[in-house]
């Protein structure tokens, strides 16, 4: 059994190597970074996935779906594709993090103005959804943290929360969601969390698509020959990288479970 | 005001709620509830234990307009429809204007490829405007029994 930043970790091999040496020094800056104080639980809800563990996995080290996929951010004109960023990937492949950063006061102004002129476009009708601070005071609005096989840490804006991987057969995972805010957290703050909540967890305007997007693959998978499908964007390694728009993270996590399963 | 008045006004709102959900015509949804309202979906874990967050958590009618614009224009989902099942209404008035009413549910999810299943069942724990005709929610909670929730929701409970 070993901690860091409240969160507990354990294995049943007498060999396992400490905990900062299997999540590298990297992660365990990511982890730092988010649970910079002491936490407190906000509520705990789970997902259940129509498909496999490992696609969940994937999802969560890939790049490219985010702004493919989940429609709400340009649907509503929020986000602009192009925010800096990066991919940190620890020596093995399992673990890592990306980041996406934001001009949190841009985004403001630039929203504010924007309701006031367009009326064709659609708009929220209340933008307190998405109306965020930079509580890490680093401009990063997105970290999502993964630590192999089972656990991502997300901050989304001013959403923290824990997920753990369940499985619960070859077609069926469990996600559980712990939802977090911090002990020094005034009024508005936890109330400013709980807003944005609405874009996380089984119902998010984000995460909810996540639920089903696996088992569309899964059940696609069946017509491929052998029961198999690989669709592959280009490259071989898994190293850090100063942009997101890659699949290194992805290739990280199967030349980890390759190692521990073998071919 | 007299009782079986504010039971026929409490029991019509709920009755007209989930009639709207499940022939579809969510646009109508936000206008159940009073502008200044809560409508949040929580577990009986998460409220028993007065844990804050909700799956859902709406502060404004604005933001039911939300979810409701997101799911016909932004969000991706397999299709479906609910069939909610609400049990009697227990009605108790706090004042001239307020009502509170307790009921249970249940909701069947209807696939579009016909497949059914037990979606949700719960509690809708209301507190109800009774100053305008027909009645308003003020908050509408609504209590899952399980913390497990299948897939997604997206279309409002």
């Amino acid at each position: 059994m070993s901690e860091i930043c409240g969160l507990v970790f354990g294995s049943f091999r007498d060999d396992a190597p400490d905990l900062e040496s299997y999540l590298g020094p990297q992660v365990v800056g990511g982890i730092r970074r988010v649970l910079n104080r002491p936490a407190r639980i906000l509520g705990r809800s789970t997902q259940v996935l129509p498909n496999n563990w490992k696609l969940y996995s994937e999802n969560t080290k890939d790049t490219y779906h985010a702004s493919i996929l989940h429609s709400f951010l340009t649907t509503f004109r929020i986000n602009r594709l192009s925010m800096p960023g990066g991919i940190y990937i620890d020596d093995t492949g399992g673990n890592h993090f990306s980041q996406a950063k934001l001009d949190y006061a841009a985004e403001d102004a630039d929203y504010k103005r924007e309701g006031l002129r367009s009326d064709t476009d659609l708009r929220l009708e209340d933008p307190s959804v998405i109306e965020s601070v930079d509580e890490y005071g680093d401009s990063v609005s997105v970290q999502i943290l993964t630590i192999f096989p089972s656990m991502i840490l997300q901050q989304i804006r001013n959403t923290i929360a824990v997920r753990v991987i369940r499985p619960r057969g070859v077609e069926k995972t469990e996600l559980d969601w712990i939802h977090l805010g911090f002990a020094d957290d005034d009024e508005a703050m936890t109330e400013r969390r709980l807003r944005q909540g609405n874009m996380v967890g089984a119902a998010g305007y984000i995460s909810m698509e996540d639920g089903c997007v696996g088992g569309f693959v899964q059940r696609a998978l069946r017509f491929n020959d052998a029961d198999s499908g690989v669709v592959m964007m280009g490259g071989y390694d898994a190293a850090s990288q100063p942009f997101r728009s890659s699949e290194a993270a992805i290739r990280g996590f199967w030349k980890k479970y390759r190692a521990l399963i073998g071919d | 005001m007299d009782d079986l008045t504010v039971r026929l006004g409490v029991n019509e709102l709920i009755a007209a709620y989930v009639d709207c959900i499940d022939e579809d015509r969510l646009e109508e949804w936000p206008d159940f509830f009073v502008e200044q309202c809560r409508y949040v979906i929580t577990s009986r874990a998460s409220h028993e234990a007065g844990l804050p967050h909700g799956v859902v958590y709406a502060a404004s009618r604005g933001m039911l307009v939300d979810r409701v614009t997101a799911l016909r224009r932004a969000n991706i989902f397999e299709p479906h429809r609910y069939r909610h099942i609400v049990g009697p209404i227990r009605v108790e008035q706090v004042d001239a204007t307020v009502a509170r009413a307790h009921s249970n549910f249940i909701a069947v999810r209807v696939m579009h490829d016909g497949e059914m299943s037990l979606f949700a069942a719960g509690r809708y724990l209301d507190r109800i405007d009774m100053t305008s005709n027909p009645y308003r929610f003020i908050e509408r909670l609504v209590v899952l029994d399980s913390q497990k929730i299948d897939t997604l929701l997206v279309i409002p409970l």
